[in-house]
């Protein structure tokens, strides 16, 4: 059974963040989850690979809402990274929005690879973790 | 000249003024000249009696000195006999008689005074009075009495015509006066040649150069359907054909008016092919459509703003439950499981979260109704046995049977009609009396112009002072303890009627039964 070594959220409201953190911990098979309530910090994150604290993510769950850089704009600026920085990297859009906006934009998104409804739960986690990692 | 060839040249005289003269005014004075020339007399003048008083309306006096719209009380005139016996009066010689001291008599020195009363439809509407000022030759009179009968009864005839007239343009004013008030504009349409009569609140209306009343032409007609925009052309079209042989009921649509502004008209025919016309009523309703969009925009500005809200509501009362779960979850895989009244609590605050969540999901279906702007042909039959397969585990819980009859294909918003049938359907299988399984029935008559449906169940029953109410949204009627429920369904069933022009209520009584009967325009 393969174990992913990272996880990465960001969503703005803290304890969305816990609870999802939680559910990621009870599948067994994260390493690592992070949590960031500022989208902005998260992308700093992922552009300084050479930081000793940084783990590579294997998936990044992103809220679509937030005050400051949303989920939209947020991708705007992923996709500027280079390649090393995003390679295998799977991002998710993790939103309660139902709106058909929302989803037809994340359907053209290329970045995007899926569009998940809130919350997250253990066993979505591992559907994702066996459809996306198993093979 | 001899009696009878100026009698014979009376009676033509009196013809020729008759086909002479149009105006009113002129014809009585050519009358009261020919009276006074007959039996050659100085002074001629005709009166209406209104009441006590007598107005003089018009005249021919020496000098002028009695001019029509003079006013006298009738006990003052010479004529108040004629007034009262409805009989011509002759005195050759007034000084003989009483009358001689009657300010009437002095005023125009009179010593001789012929009255003749001026009979419409057997009542006496005025008199026509020929005074002299010296005494007068009773022959004279004798030989042209027939005569004057005559003129007196041709000036009778005018008067009538002349009163009549006023009161038909006194009650055209007042209807002018109530179209221009209503914004309004009356008009007969012929059907052999469509020629258009009309009133002039017409030309205002569609803001055409007016053409003298009662004569409009088929251009004019024309005219005012060119002023209909393109988009409602084919419907007025369809109106207008329409009405060549029935009735047409009220119709809206839009005429253009300067600067690309249109004008909102509602309309309305009536066929009365006996007589071989078209009466039409137009109205302007710009502004009542104004408020009416108006209302449209704020409404759904609140629909939006409950969506809104209940949908940002979701995410908190997600997290709450998220942890609930977590905690549940955590507490019992370990050894700090929770005592009794901590799992009480905790089963507390999850059953008012489920219940929020119920809550919030009805608001935003609630509001997602009529989102989706385009009808469908929608088969009841396969729509209802849809809801009664999704229902039907309840329906067995509760041994119920559900009668339904042959439904029709209908137009209407598709996700709406099953809302509302699934909404009316739970109802009358969760309200229903202890004891006693459900039986419900489904029905659905054609009306002319609409569909009319029930749903009736043997059921709980709703007291006359909660009819009313229960449409309201999170109205309810019942314990939640008893009766799991949102107060949601029946608030979405009226809005959902409501989106296809129907109307819905309920006949009930208490402790036996409702039938929902509700109406879907087709």
């Amino acid at each position: 059974m393969r174990k992913l070594n990272c996880v990465l959220l960001i969503d703005d409201y803290h304890p969305t963040n816990v609870l999802h953190t939680i559910a990621i911990e009870d599948t067994k098979r994260v390493a690592h989850t992070l949590a960031f309530t500022d989208a902005e910090k998260a992308l700093t994150y992922l552009l300084n690979i050479e930081d000793e604290q940084y783990i590579k993510p294997n998936v990044i769950f992103l809220d679509i809402n937030m005050p400051g850089m949303n989920g939209w704009d947020f991708i705007q600026e992923y996709k500027k990274l280079t390649a090393d920085k995003k390679s295998d990297i799977l991002l998710f859009m993790l939103s309660t929005s139902t709106h058909p906006d929302d989803l037809d934009k994340a359907d053209k998104e290329e970045e995007v690879k899926g569009y998940i409804y809130k919350p997250l739960t253990t066993e979505t986690m591992l559907e994702v973790i066996e459809k996306y990692f198993e093979h | 000249m001899k009696n009878e060839a100026r009698q014979q040249n009376g009676y033509e005289k009196l013809v020729e003024i008759y086909l002479n003269h149009h105006k009113e005014g002129e014809l009585l004075l050519e009358y009261i000249e020919l009276a006074k020339k007959a039996i050659n007399f100085e002074n001629g003048f005709i009166s209406y009696i209104e009441d006590q008083y007598y107005e003089v309306i018009q005249s021919s006096t020496l000098n002028n000195k009695l001019k029509s719209g003079a006013v006298f009380k009738t006990c003052d005139t010479l004529c108040e006999e004629v007034v009262i016996n409805g009989k011509p009066i002759y005195h050759c010689k007034l000084i003989d008689t009483p009358l001689y001291n009657l300010p009437g008599r002095a005023y125009l020195d009179t010593e001789s005074v012929i009255g003749l009363p001026l009979v419409v439809e057997g009542e006496i509407w005025g008199t026509l009075t020929l005074c002299s000022t010296s005494e007068s030759d009773e022959d004279l009179y004798l030989n042209n009495k027939n005569f004057l009968d005559l003129i007196s009864m041709m000036v009778a005839k005018i008067i009538q015509n002349h009163k009549l007239r006023n009161k038909l343009k006194a009650s055209e004013n007042l209807l002018k006066m109530g179209e221009e008030f209503l914004e309004i504009a009356t008009y007969k349409r012929f059907l052999n040649n469509d020629q258009v009569e009309s009133t002039s609140s017409f030309f205002d209306i569609f803001n055409i150069p007016p053409i003298e009343e009662g004569k409009m032409t088929t251009a004019v007609a024309n005219m005012a359907m060119s002023k209909v925009i393109d988009a409602d052309k084919l419907l007025v079209q369809e109106r207008y054909e329409r009405s060549k042989t029935e009735d047409v009921p009220a119709f809206e649509y839009r005429i253009a008016i300067a600067n690309n502004k249109v004008k909102w008209l509602r309309h309305k025919l009536k066929y009365v092919g006996e007589s071989g016309y078209v009466l039409g009523v137009i109205q302007d309703i710009s502004d009542l459509k104004q408020t009416e969009l108006k209302l449209k925009s704020k409404n759904e500005e609140l629909e939006q703003f409950a969506y809104a809200t209940a949908h940002d509501l979701q995410e908190p009362l997600r997290t709450i439950t998220g942890f609930i779960d977590v905690l549940e979850k955590k507490t019992s895989e370990n050894s700090r499981a929770l005592g009794g009244e901590e799992r009480q609590y905790l089963n507390f605050i999850k059953s008012a979260a489920t219940r929020m969540k119920n809550q919030i999901d009805g608001l935003l279906d609630h509001s997602r109704i009529g989102r989706r702007k385009e009808k469908l042909s929608i088969n009841i039959n396969l729509l209802l046995s849809d809801i009664v397969e999704d229902l039907q585990q309840k329906i067995k819980e509760t041994s119920a049977i559900i009668d339904i009859a042959d439904m029709p294909i209908i137009k209407g918003y598709k996700m709406e009609m099953r809302l509302l049938f699934l909404n009316l359907l739970t109802n009358a299988l969760k309200f229903s009396r202890r004891g006693i399984d459900p039986h419900i029935q489904v029905r659905c008559k054609e009306e002319d112009v609409q569909w009319v449906f029930s749903v009736k169940d043997n059921g709980l029953g709703i007291a006359d002072e909660h009819k009313e109410r229960i449409f309201k949204i999170f109205i309810r009627l019942k314990p939640r303890e008893d009766y799991e429920g949102t107060g949601i369904g029946l608030a979405q069933v009226k809005k959902i009627v409501d989106l296809h022009n129907g109307d819905v209520q309920v006949d009930s009584k208490l402790g036996s039964g409702s039938t929902f009967r509700f109406t879907i325009k087709k």
